[in-house]
């Protein structure tokens, strides 16, 4: 069918009247990236374009610096600019942009969350993504196809619908599934009731689906550029300047840089960046292993979770599935995993779909994740003046990005926090007030 | 038979006595034992395989090897064997086997999509990102299906794989990666200069006198490796061929696939542990870019070479050789030799060391600008390069051929070398990245370390041939990535090789860039005008090769995955026709329905048997903990929140374990033996965590403390008896004991010999009603149900299970730790107030004094009945205040356990709500799947408030 | 997959040990704590970039917790301590 479609559109396109109309397009749709300037483009050998974002080089004082330029501190600084009407604006990366889990996520979008807070932030952060690519004309490529989270046990279906009915409660489309469901939405998967975890029922988010992680990074980056954002990439911030408990600068490696606020969205190396300004964190960072197949013809059309046997997989566009393996139980910066670990989920994976025995292993990477004691984030004040920090995500990372940015946002801005990151504090870890998402994350943490 | 056009008459290392069949798209062509896929086609003369993806443009074989990148076929479709995206060169033909060719429709020469072509111009870096954005109900609707359409090579078959895979362990001295040249003169050499008992080679410590184990493994058959010289070798080492070592992690850690394709096994992967490893994994060639450089019939030199000498198979018949190094020269004279007219060797350098020696027409300082042909090579566009060696003259030669053997260079596969944190550098003079430091006892020798058999400093280095702006010039065949997207994500910013990977996805098909990745590398570079060095590569890793994710998941499939345990009563259980619930690892009978009964009918009966008669229970999955030394009593009134020190013997009680954030983790009975000797239960869930969690505190914190556990849940089955009658059963069952309250009171235990077997007996109850719990070695433990069974046969005893006990116990209001509780919970929450102690510290105790831990209006424990006595909440229900409120909906708290309770004639429920029972008697609502349903808050204990039933006579 | 040294059995494969994360000492007395410097011992970790010691468990084997020096980037391991004598130099 879809070959019918290029063959009835191709001749326009091949058109020279097209091409010339799209002028006109062009100018009507203003610095909009669109069909018509990658014709246009095309047509002129594409000679002109762009760089998607400025590499700046540092000022001496900023108003608001973020370190971290993957997506959470991007995402800050745009919001800040676009929604704060803030300006002097600085993101700081000690690599390139995106490069650590923005980079490295197995791309899934949902917001089943069991506790009120954390199901009314990544819900928030879920609404922003349906429109992101039209906020940012960038294409990020917000596919809602629909999350199955998989019970496998009497206790794993107690607390699926308990997740099921609270969500419901929060406005978040929430439905169960049961085995016959599943089987007629996902037919791949053997919900043979002799499997040794058999498949009970699940959870299935529609809205939930993936995004292609990297382009929002980059969407993010040129958004903010546009709006006057200092991108500096391949500067490592050495240290943080504070004076009378209120920060008042950063040590880099292009030299030291002043602000007024400064936000931390370092992920895992939260720890060692708030080390710096010297207090720690409740953090542990974990090596998180990821891989995909050789890409095949569409064969998985929805997103598959089962936290009791630690699968999570997707096929991508392109056609590879994408699989997350749970965490590598001890902390490592080295972005490298134990292959067992790789070992262990595929034999998981083999019972929920023995057709992808035949599906080979393309490429395993990890990347590092920063996890909380309750699997849940910190994004707020700290006990320096001025300096916010944003980190913990855990496994929720990629999914919470433009939420996390338009929140950790405001609470820069206005050093108090916004309603919805109240509850995420680091203080609920001196009062006990912890929001405990085992349950949700899917990942053993 | 037909025959071979492309094959020569003789060489190669082929079985001609053996003739195999095979179709190729439908077609039956023939070839000989110990042919790869391609060299079969190739005999055959057939080239053109599959289709690119993006541009469906035509592809062929390019190389010999793992690294090609144009071959793809699925082989064996539509059968259990069928395997999407395998690359010619790495397929042996067998008889019967059968290959197609991927993204070609109708067929591979006639292909439909191939009118995207006229699209490509469109379908540049970025492109996706750039548009389909507008309208935005499109994405969904048309745009992402056909992006996904588009998407993939081959089809994963819908039926499941009958291949068997296996893993293997194994522990090696020394690994030598590679039976090449450098691999086969290392283990030579290294058996000629030490003694293979000599282990201070790699341990300087060890004392030990066994033979050194040595393991050479090689990614080819060993049909393709100097046979003679490695069967020597594998008298005295270890020989693994056909075995890709694709990974390498920390601690001198391996991971291999065997290739076995015996009728049993498919695939071994190997896991190797290795004192030192020497990586000899060669080099691989890489292609020039240049216009249309991508046309069937042009191939890597060295791979022609291959062809000719493994084979017996000429490439073509009328060749070009186009190179910038010495290397392809040999090529060139080897494929005069095989009888192929070559018609010209096209070097890019000034001068050539080969003029005048051979008669093989050689034009120097001349690039080829532009490949000609449709589905195959036609001619190729050679011109000579101006004095500044950037621009080229007008005057152009145009040489027809329908082969073109290039070499740009070589690349060190060092891909092991990296993933095992080694460092690379760019070596300027050889134009290829060279390990430099390494992170983990292993070394590069040979090719993969940068050291040629020939002389490459004479290479001149040119990532591109410039012609036009660079669309059909490509550099990943597989990924559709031309000289221009690198330009145009250059020019979008994508500074760095990662981002340049992820904006492009050159480098990210099946090959993972083999041949692609330093041309994408040096043309960016180009584009930034940066040193290649500043470029940097990107992370290698694992696999080297793609690997089954079957043969990664090996024999831990169906039971295997995690083992089952069951109790050593669980055959009486399948006998009763007990239908079972997972808990854990366990099989536990959940229910014993009879036929025609409805499990609510089941459960019904199951409950009224044990509160008008007795009804009994396996609860051997209880973890057992036996708890001995001088300090066990101190112990355990760290651990539990209540004071155990004080516990006469023969006593029992009931405790509860936070960890030391206050909330509870695990509950449990613990009997005190004797002075010193205490005995655990925990929960089932519980055991493995329990265990562990108590060592801990034994050996860090207080190792000073004299206390041993020993695990004991295997070692003993619970029989849980209850009911009315259940003294009278004991009687029948013990006729020596007495059971009355005051020879046995509540809460104690006694240890009882029955005919030898000595029995602990619990007087406990879960259940509310006069019960007993009977320890008993698991070897009795079938023996001891099947008397207790006999012993209440005269009151209709019932086997129940593990929802009638669930029911059973919330009808008393008794916890399940883990259902009631969710690591949000403390024991004041479950108004367990009772059970913490005021005299002691233990763990946890610290944290009920924290702000949110010490809140009035905390989630704490209630009874739920629903307004209709019939309505059976579900678990996990919310509860809400105002049942018409608008979304967000301010939700109470939640239903942990529901069911209907026979006993009661009504459903009851546990719930976690704000501010507890000081909400007693007011009516909430669950609003459930578009209905309310309105409950009252009460008490929960919803049966023999006072407790008397498990006091009576 | 690390090769860990256990100080009673010898180099076993990381997956007979369960992990224990950092090497921390119970406060001798916790009421004299304040909610924070509580909260500190419970949740709050050095994180350590580098070497790093910790705890680990040889569950599949003697049961015996025990301490390493492990190098959080490169997993490199440099010594492995019994537990209670490593409590000892912690304190």
């Amino acid at each position: 069918m879809y070959s019918l479609i290029y063959l009835s559109i191709t001749p326009y396109f091949l058109h020279m009247d097209f091409y010339k109309k799209i002028t006109y397009y062009e100018k009507k749709m203003g610095k909009k990236l669109s069909i018509f300037g990658n014709i246009k483009a095309s047509h002129e050998n594409h000679e002109n374009w762009e760089p998607l974002w400025k590499n700046a080089t540092p000022k001496k004082t900023y108003d608001f610096i973020i370190i971290g330029g993957g997506g959470h501190g991007l995402a800050t600084a745009y919001y800040l600019s676009r929604i704060h009407k803030s300006s002097n604006i600085a993101v700081i990366e000690k690599g390139w942009l995106g490069g650590g889990g923005t980079g490295r996520n197995t791309s899934i979008i949902r917001s089943n969350y069991l506790w009120d807070e954390s199901a009314h932030l990544y819900d928030f952060s879920l609404k922003l993504y349906e429109t992101l690519s039209q906020d940012l004309n960038f294409n990020t490529m917000v596919s809602q196809r629909g999350v199955l989270n998989l019970a496998h046990n009497l206790s794993d279906v107690r607390g699926a619908k308990r997740r099921l009915y609270a969500n419901q409660l929060n406005g978040i489309d929430s439905e169960w599934l049961d085995t016959e469901g599943v089987k007629k939405y996902c037919p791949i998967i053997n919900t043979s009731p002799d499997a040794r975890y058999p498949v009970l029922g699940s959870t299935l988010q529609r809205r939930g689906g993936v995004a292609r992680h990297d382009a929002v990074a980059w969407g993010y980056a040129r958004a903010a550029s546009d709006a006057g954002v200092d991108i500096i990439q391949h500067c490592e911030v050495t240290d943080i300047h504070v004076s009378n408990n209120k920060v008042v600068g950063v040590e880099t490696t292009q030299g030291r840089i002043n602000a007024k606020r400064v936000g931390i969205a370092v992920a895992g190396y939260a720890s060692n960046v708030a080390k710096m300004a010297g207090f720690e964190l409740p953090i542990a960072t974990h090596p998180l292993q990821a891989y995909v197949s050789e890409p095949v013809k569409p064969i998985l059309d929805c997103v598959v979770m089962s936290g009791a046997v630690h699968v999570y997989l997707s096929q991508t566009d392109k056609g590879e599935l994408v699989m997350g393996a749970g965490v590598d139980k001890y902390i490592g910066y080295g972005q490298r995993g134990s292959f067992n670990v790789i070992e262990e989920q595929l034999s998981a994976c083999m019972q929920l779909f023995p057709l992808f025995s035949r599906m080979r292993v393309m490429r395993t990477w990890a990347g590092m994740v920063d996890t909380c004691p309750d699997a849940s984030p910190i994004v707020g004040k700290t006990p320096v003046d001025g300096l916010y920090i944003n980190c913990g995500w855990g496994t929720g990372g990629f999914k919470s990005t433009p939420g996390s940015g338009w929140v950790f946002a405001h609470t820069m801005f206005n050093d108090a926090p916004h309603d919805l990151n109240k509850a995420f504090s680091l203080e609920r870890f001196y009062s006990g007030a912890l929001i405990d998402e085992h349950g949700a994350a899917a990942v053993a943490h | 038979m037909i025959k071979q056009k492309f094959r020569q008459t003789a060489g190669g290392v082929i079985n001609r006595e053996k003739s195999i069949s095979f179709t190729f798209n439908n077609k039956r062509l023939y070839g000989y034992d110990g042919d790869t896929l391609a060299s079969a086609l190739l005999a055959n003369g057939i080239h053109l395989v599959s289709r690119s993806f993006k541009t469906h443009r035509a592809r062929g074989i390019m190389s010999a090897g793992t690294e090609e990148a144009g071959a793809i076929v699925q082989i064996s479709k539509n059968t259990p064997k069928s395997q999407p995206n395998m690359r010619a060169t790495e397929v042996l033909i067998y008889d019967g086997l059968a290959a197609q060719s991927v993204n070609a429709w109708p067929s591979v020469k006639f292909d439909i999509a191939s009118i995207n072509k006229l699209f490509s111009k469109y379908l540049f870096a970025g492109f996706y990102y750039k548009t389909f954005m507008w309208p935005k109900s499109f994405w969904k609707l048309l745009y992402e299906p056909m992006i996904r359409q588009m998407g993939g090579l081959g089809k994963c078959d819908i039926i499941n794989d009958d291949r068997e895979y296996e893993r293997n362990n194994d522990f090696f001295d020394l690994v030598i990666i590679g039976a090449g040249k450098a691999g086969l003169e290392y283990a030579e050499q290294f058996l000629r200069t030490h003694k293979t008992k000599d282990h201070s080679i790699f341990d300087k410590q060890s004392t030990n006198d066994t033979t050194l184990k040595i393991l050479l493994v090689d990614e080819n058959p060993l049909l393709y490796l100097n046979k003679e010289r490695i069967q020597k070798l594998g008298k005295e080492i270890n020989v693994l061929t056909h075995t890709t070592v694709f990974g390498y992690y920390d601690n001198n850690y391996l991971c291999a696939v065997e290739h076995v394709n015996s009728s049993k096994i498919d695939q071994r992967i190997w896991h190797i542990t290795a004192k030192q490893v020497v990586l000899a994994t060669g080099a691989i060639e890489r292609p020039f870019v240049f216009k249309n450089n991508d046309l069937p019939g042009i191939m890597l030199a060295n791979s022609v070479q291959t062809y000719i000498s493994r084979f017996g198979v000429r490439c073509g018949k009328d060749a070009v050789v186009f190179t910038n190094n010495d290397s392809a020269y040999q090529v060139a004279f080897d494929m005069k030799a095989a009888g192929i007219n070559v018609k010209a060797i096209i070097d890019i350098r000034k001068t050539s060391p080969f003029e005048g020696r051979t008669d093989i027409p050689i034009f120097t300082q001349s690039v080829i600008l532009e490949a000609q042909g449709k589905n195959h090579i036609k001619s190729v566009t050679v011109s000579q390069i101006k004095s500044d060696e950037q621009s080229v003259y007008r005057v152009k030669q145009i040489i027809s051929c329908d082969l073109l053997a290039v070499s740009s260079g070589w690349t060190p596969s060092v891909h092991l070398h990296s993933q095992a944190g080694g460092k690379l550098s760019f070596d300027d003079d050889k134009a290829c990245f060279v390990p430099t430091t390494t992170e983990q006892n292993n070394v590069s020798i040979g090719a993969c370390n940068g050291d040629f058999s020939f002389d490459i400093s004479s290479i001149s280095k040119k990532w591109e041939i410039e012609n036009g702006i660079g669309k059909s010039s490509y550099v990943d065949f597989l990924e559709d990535v031309s000289a221009l997207d690198i330009r145009i994500a250059a020019k979008e910013g994508m500074s760095s090789v990662e981002l340049l990977k992820r904006y492009t996805t050159v480098g990210m098909g099946v090959d993972q860039g083999k041949t692609s990745n330093v041309n994408a590398i040096g043309i960016l570079a180009n584009a930034l005008d940066k040193p290649i060095d500043l470029v940097g590569t990107t992370r290698f890793r694992a696999p080297y090769t793609c690997v089954n994710f079957g043969a990664l998941a090996g024999k831990e499939l169906g039971d295997l995955l995690d083992p089952v345990r069951t109790t050593p009563i669980h055959d009486w259980h399948v006998d009763h026709g007990a239908v079972f619930e997972d808990v854990g690892q366990w099989k536990r009978p959940w229910y014993f329905p009879r036929t025609h009964e409805s499990m609510q009918e089941t459960l019904n009966r199951e409950c009224l048997a044990v509160r008008t008669s007795v009804g009994m229970m396996d609860a051997s999955t209880l973890g057992k903990i036996d708890i001995q030394g001088k300090d066990s009593g101190k112990f355990l009134d760290l651990i539990y929140t209540n004071m155990f020190s004080s516990l006469k013997v023969g006593s029992v009680k009931y405790g509860l374990m936070c960890h030391e954030d206050g909330m509870i983790f695990d509950d449990g009975v613990t009997a005190k033996i004797a002075e010193n000797h205490y005995y655990m239960t925990t929960t089932t869930g519980g055991a493995a965590n329990v265990l562990d969690w108590m060592e801990y505190w034994l050996q860090t914190e207080y190792p000073d403390w004299e206390v041993y556990l020993t695990s004991i849940t295997e070692q003993y089955c619970a029989i849980a008896v209850s009911g009315p009658h259940v003294k009278k059963v004991m009687k029948h069952v013990f006729p020596e004991e007495s059971f009355s309250n005051e020879s046995f009171t509540f809460m104690t235990s006694k240890d009882i010999l029955l005919n030898g077997i000595n029995i602990r007996v619990l007087r406990i109850s879960f259940t509310g009603e006069l019960a007993f719990e009977l320890h008993v070695p698991s070897y009795h433990g079938k023996e001891i149900w099947e008397q207790v069974y006999q012993a209440g046969k005269p009151y209709a005893i019932t086997p129940y299970g593990t929802e009638t006990m669930h029911i059973l116990r919330a009808e008393k209001g008794f916890i399940i730790a883990g259902q009631e509780t969710d690591g949000s919970v403390t024991p004041l929450d479950l108004d367990m107030n009772w059970i913490v102690s005021k005299k002691k510290d233990f763990l946890g105790k610290r944290s009920f004094l924290r702000k949110d831990t010490s809140r009035k209006n905390r989630k704490k424990l209630v009874g739920i009945i629903t307004k209709d006595p019939k309505v059976v909440l579900p678990e996990g229900a919310q509860l809400v205040k105002d049942p018409h409120g608008s979304i967000p909906v301010n939700m109470e708290g939640h239903v942990t356990s529901s069911y209907y309770s026979a006993t009661l004639k009504r459903s009851i429920a546990l719930a976690l709500i704000n501010g507890g029972l000081e909400n007693k008697g007011k009516t909430l609502y669950a609003p459930i799947e578009g209905s309310i349903i309105p409950v009252e808050v009460t008490s929960p204990v919803f049966y023999d408030p006072k407790g008397d039933r498990q006091h009576a006579e | 997959m690390l090769i860990i040294k256990c100080p009673y059995c010898g180099d076993r494969e990381e997956t007979e040990f369960s992990y224990g994360g950092e090497n921390k000492k119970r406060p001798a007395d916790p009421y004299s704590l304040s909610d924070k410097e509580w909260a500190e011992y419970l949740f709050f970790k050095k994180n350590t970039v580098g070497w790093h010691n910790e705890l680990w468990n040889h569950s599949h084997g003697c049961r015996r917790w025990f301490s390493i020096e492990r190098h959080t980037v490169t997993n490199e391991i440099k010594q492995s301590t019994p537990s209670q004598l490593s409590m000892e130099e912690n304190i």
